[in-house]
């Protein structure tokens, strides 16, 4: 079903294609000052991370850090307190550890008199599905296309082409990444959704792919923040409304504890 | 002129038949044998059933010069016979006339009853007036085109007036009851635009509800229009009160409602989807139209379904006497109407197509395009039975279709049709009573086809089938009285995608519903200066099997699933809707309204776009899980006229409280969702305002300008945190101005400007990062504003022809949007620039690009040129 909305999705686009151009927009900016828990914690031996911000009362504002405060994750059997880094405030490193599939962890934040908490459920993850790389012989760079279906999944590509100095230079970074998502819903704004950017990548680069399990809440989490933001902008948008969260007391931003697999693989040239 | 003036001798003819003359001397004769002798003698026709009348009886009676009315008066006086004119015939009946009844002639009371209608093409006129000097009194023609009349016998003056006709005074001698029926000349072109509303006639628009307004296919037609596609519903913007949700739309706010709360009428068919081109476009052309009719409150009681307005589109009956046709050829679509009798004076046809043509530009730059159009075929046949009965029947289908090849060969598509039938039969009861009776149908069907070669698809539609019975009863000049039934039966599949292998499996259950309405109300001029408008409707709904419906909890969280076997009823609502309008005639022409109206609303359009496009549109009805929608709607207006000078003034000011309004969960998932009631939520709401108009008629110039004053505010669980917030239809200005000027005898210029606020958006007022996202934070629900909206139309039509032929045609020119202002529909935030110019959402979340607001609008200077005929 998607497939075919899609092209058809396309046409419609042609047909109502209206005009866009920027616009200087006065936004009704408010200091809330919230806080903002990232945190993802995976089934892949390492430190994990927890960045803390507050929310900015502009837009395109650098990120504000939450600094000072304590950051501990709990499976109910161990407590893991997550110290922040010196190199980047803001962040929140565990020591080396990884979760386990099907168990429940706790986080719980303290910053300043307030407490925030979060619970987050770690499933399968199912295998990586095919990849699909095509080339354009006429930029002679190459196109990452999405080739998700099945069980709900997020997909994290990571492009690094840091040795071709030329387009590094071109593309103003040696490295890229870009996310994709298999949800359960069929959404409107998702199939007549905007033009996105184009990451085309250089022969050479090499991919790191990650696929994460998502729980029912994370998917619904995951289907809110893209109303708002991928699939925002197109010709059939729908009300706007704050993203979900799993966060208590007032804070934004979402925790998860996920099972991850990868593979990476070389575009060769 | 000529023709004008000998039409109106034949009607003044029919009118006159008691004044005709005659001579006889009658010697113990039989009334048989002189009843024949009259019709030998006059030529006018009698008809009598020989069984009902003493026609046996004989008579010795001498007329010397006498007219028929003192022959009947003298023949019947001792006889229990009366008569009645009915057309081309004077019907003897048995009656009660005897000596002492002839004797209180002058004090008895006589219906004048009959239609108005068109004196070149037989098409009945609705609302035209029927007025007596004498007695200031009169009626206005219903919506099949029949009054009725009752007045004392006597000689009076009829002064018979309709918008764009030319008035008419007709004498007539009231002896008996009469049925006649009286046809206007519609006005010469250049005059067309005066308004025939001189004399005392106008003081019969006090009889009209608060709110009520007309538009007039021909206005609609000169006024320009995007791609020179003259579109009548579009038209309404030009209303006060009337906002369109936005540039391109089909939707339509009206006073603060909601744009599915608007009930949209052809020929008494419900249409639930007008639009094609996903709005850009409406399906009902000018040349389809005989009359449009928009209640904004004071709801008469036979409306009912639909909380804030009624838009009442009547099509033409066909041309009873000659073949004629129009057409035309725009950049979009060409479009042809044809007209005629079957039968002269007694049947009629009338067909017009239109079908779009870009799909034969596009398949050259698109070989996968496989096809995209739109068409529309309207039919009316209109039959007269006899002087008593008339039968109409319309057929309407309009449809859009886009087919499209994707690169796998896999046929995809998307299309949607409206269609509705209507079967309507007129009857005259007796002088004072009419019947109409109607069976329609409607459906609104929307597919979207991702693989049509196996068969899968996504459905939502809905259909009913419903039958009316009103009869109209006048039993006197200042009392009519209306009582109907109402019953319909509709069908719903709120949206089920169905491949071949699955074709039963439904996501979404399927609904029946069950509408039943009774309603009774009347027109009465309490005095000479108040007439008043009450009735009450009661209506009930009742859903039955088979369907599912899930249950939930006061978290609307589902509980459980209830299973209902076909014809299982599992949901009944009932509701009362008393309707009040009183109308003062003030000194100098003006007026004082006052109306109430409750309206209950049972079905729902279920859709949490933010789009002026429309598409997957989804029907629900009131059920477990959603109460009705209902409103209280209170409108103090007042109207002036100047007449000499050609000014109309028209204020109003209005309350709407609404109950039950439907609104949706943030991110509610609308799309092949078994738990779709479960995103709704439901809550009040309140709108209020303040409209005036104005307008200005010359002979050759016409112009009219409207300003609205309104805001409309929603209370529902859930959304704004329970607070109260602006609906996105509060749009607190509007001002629309429009003329039409005809500068030479072969040129005719109109233009048009509208201003109105911006529609009510959601923006951020904070942002923060997730996962490389920039991700908007919001305090209010419809905190912020589109900017304004502001538009100026021109167009030019020159006559091609140099004087008045058959054939006519001619050239419209026209630029829409001709300052070329740029007027936003979207407000975005979440794209970038890129080197191209591009807007795009950035897709890299390791290296953040600097988000910009952005905003999309459509139509910016858009010339066009439209050839049209007629014949």
């Amino acid at each position: 079903m998607r497939k075919g909305i899609f092209h058809i999705a396309i046409m419609l686009g042609m047909l109502l294609a209206a005009c866009e151009k920027e616009i200087a927009w006065e936004f009704q900016s408010e200091d809330l000052s919230s806080v903002v828990v990232d945190g993802i914690l995976t089934n892949e031996l390492r430190q994990q991370e927890i960045r803390l911000s507050f929310s900015n009362a502009k837009i395109n504002q650098a990120l504000a850090p939450v600094m000072g405060a304590a950051v501990s994750v709990s499976d109910g059997n161990t407590i893991r307190v997550f110290s922040e880094s010196q190199a980047e405030p803001g962040l929140y490193l565990s020591d080396s550890f990884q979760v386990v599939i099907n168990r429940v962890y706790f986080l719980t934040v303290i910053y300043q008199a307030d407490t925030f908490t979060a619970r987050a459920e770690s499933l399968p993850v199912t295998a990586l599905e095919n990849m699909l790389i095509v080339h354009d012989s006429v930029q002679h760079l190459n196109r990452f296309v999405f080739q998700g279906s099945g069980q709900p999944a997020m997909t994290k590509v990571f492009y690094d082409w840091s040795e071709d100095t030329a387009y590094c230079t071109a593309y103003g970074s040696g490295r890229a990444q870009e996310t994709f998502y298999v949800l359960d819903n069929v959404d409107i704004n998702e199939i007549f959704g905007p033009d996105r950017e184009l990451i085309r990548f250089p022969s050479g680069t090499q991919i790191i792919r990650k696929k994460y399990s998502l729980t029912e809440e994370h998917q619904e989490f995951i289907r809110s923040l893209l109303m708002e933001t991928d699939w925002s902008g197109g010709i059939f948008d729908v009300q706007h409304g704050n993203v979900t969260t799993n966060l208590s007391n007032g804070a934004f931003g979402y925790f998860a504890a996920c099972m991850v697999v990868s593979d990476t693989t070389e575009v060769l040239k | 002129m000529l023709v004008m003036l000998l039409m109106s001798g034949i009607t003044f003819a029919q009118l006159s038949k008691l004044d005709i003359r005659m001579n006889g001397t009658y010697h113990e004769e039989t009334l048989a044998n002189i009843l024949a002798d009259i019709t030998s003698k006059t030529g006018v026709k009698l008809s009598y059933s020989s069984n009902r009348i003493p026609v046996d009886t004989r008579i010795t009676a001498s007329f010397n010069d006498e007219p028929l009315a003192d022959v009947f008066g003298q023949l019947f006086s001792t006889l229990p016979v009366r008569y009645e004119l009915m057309d081309d015939y004077i019907i003897l009946k048995k009656g009660r006339a005897g000596p002492e009844e002839a004797y209180r002639e002058e004090e008895k009371k006589f219906t004048l009853n009959g239609f108005i209608k068109d004196n070149n093409s037989g098409e009945l006129l609705i609302g035209a007036t029927v007025f007596v000097p004498e007695l200031e009194l009169g009626a206005v023609s219903n919506n099949y085109g029949y009054f009725s009349l009752t007045l004392p016998a006597g000689k009076y003056t009829l002064v018979l007036s309709y918008m764009g006709y030319e008035a008419f005074n007709a004498i007539i001698n009231l002896g008996s009851n009469m049925k006649s029926d009286f046809g206007l000349m519609p006005a010469l072109e250049v005059m067309e635009e005066v308004v025939v509303s001189s004399l005392k006639t106008e003081e019969m628009q006090f009889k009209k509800v608060a709110s009520q307004s007309e538009v007039l296919p021909e206005q609609v037609k000169r006024l320009p229009s995007l791609f020179g596609e003259a579109d009548v519903l579009k038209n309404l913007e030009m209303q006060p009160g009337i906002n369109y949700y936005g540039e391109g739309s089909s939707y339509f706010h009206v006073r603060g409602g909601h744009y599915d709360q608007n009930l949209i009428l052809l020929d008494e068919a419900t249409l639930y989807n007008p639009s094609h081109m996903f709005g850009i476009f409406s399906p009902v052309i000018p040349e389809a139209v005989k009359s449009v009719d928009i209640y904004k409150a004071g709801f008469p009681v036979k409306y009912g379904g639909r909380l804030s307005s009624v838009i009442d589109i009547r099509t033409r009956d066909g041309n009873l006497y000659n073949v004629s046709g129009s057409g035309s050829l725009s950049m979009i679509s060409g479009k042809l109407s044809l007209e005629g009798p079957f039968k002269k004076g007694r049947s009629s046809y009338f067909v017009s197509f239109r079908r779009s043509y870009f799909d034969v530009l596009l398949k050259r730059i698109s070989p996968n395009l496989k096809g995209l159009y739109f068409y529309d075929f309207t039919t009316k046949f209109n039959i007269r039975l006899g002087p008593r009965d008339r039968l109409f029947i319309t057929f309407y289908k309009g449809e859009d279709v886009f087919r499209l090849t994707q690169g796998t060969g896999q046929l995809t598509g998307l299309n949607w049709s409206n269609t509705s039938t209507t079967l309507r039969w007129n009857h005259i009861l007796g002088s004072r009573i009419f019947l109409n009776a109607t069976v329609y149908g409607s459906k609104y069907d929307y597919y979207l086809h991702t693989n049509m070669a196996s068969g899968s698809y996504w459905n939502s539609r809905i259909n009913n089938l419903s039958l009316k019975e009103e009869l109209s009863w006048f039993p006197t000049p200042r009392l009519s009285c209306r009582f109907g039934v109402q019953l319909g039966y509709y069908d719903f599949n709120p949206g089920n995608f169905s491949t071949a292998e699955n074709r039963q499996q439904v996501q979404v259950s399927p609904v029946k519903s069950t509408e039943t309405a009774l309603y009774a109300g009347a027109e009465q001029e309490v005095c000479k200066w108040l007439a008043v408008h009450y009735g009450l409707r009661f209506s009930t709904w009742t859903n039955t099997g088979k369907a599912f419906v899930v249950r939930y909890d006061e978290g609307h969280n589902m509980t459980e699933i209830d299973y209902y076997m076909p014809n299982q009823p599992f949901y009944h609502h009932s509701g009362l809707q008393p309707r009040l309008s009183l109308s003062a005639a003030l000194p100098g022409a003006a007026f004082l309204k006052l109306s109430y109206s409750r309206n209950i609303q049972y079905i729902n359009l279920i859709s949490n776009s933010l789009s002026p496009f429309n598409s997957f549109e989804v029907w629900l009805p009131s059920g477990p899980n959603i109460d009705p929608q209902k409103a209280d709607i209170f409108d103090l207006g007042y109207q002036q006229s100047f007449g000499d000078r050609g000014w109309n003034l028209q204020t109003d000011l209005f309350w709407k409280n609404f109950y039950n309004q439907i609104g949706y969960v943030y991110h509610a998932n609308m799309l092949v969702n078994p738990l779709i009631e479960g995103e709704i939520r439901q809550g009040d709401g309140y709108a209020y305002g303040f409209e005036m108009s104005v307008q200005k008629e010359t002979e050759k110039f016409k112009a009219q300008g409207a300003y609205t004053y309104l805001r409309s505010f929603l209370q529902i669980e859930d959304i704004n945190g329970g607070e109260i917030f602006p609906a996105s239809q509060d749009r607190p200005h509007t001002l629309n101005m429009s003329f039409t000027w005809q500068a030479r005898p072969r040129w005719m210029i109109t233009g048009s400007a509208r201003y109105n606020s911006g529609a009510r958006i959601t923006t951020p007022v904070s942002f923060y990062y997730y996962q490389g996202y920039q991700v908007p934070l919001f305090t209010g629900q419809n905190n912020d504003r589109l900017p304004s909206y502001s538009r100026v139309d021109l167009s030019a039509t020159l006559k091609l022809n140099r004087k008045p032929e058959q054939f006519e045609h001619s050239l419209t020119f026209a630029i829409y949007n001709m300052f070329g202002q740029v007027n936003p529909i979207f407000l975005y935030y979440n794209k970038t620039l890129e080197e191209n110019g591009a807007l795009v959402v950035p897709s890299d979340r390791l290296n953040s690009r600097e988000l910009t607001a952005s905003m999309r609008y459509t139509f910016v200077f858009l010339p066009s040129v439209t050839y049209q005929f007629s014949f």
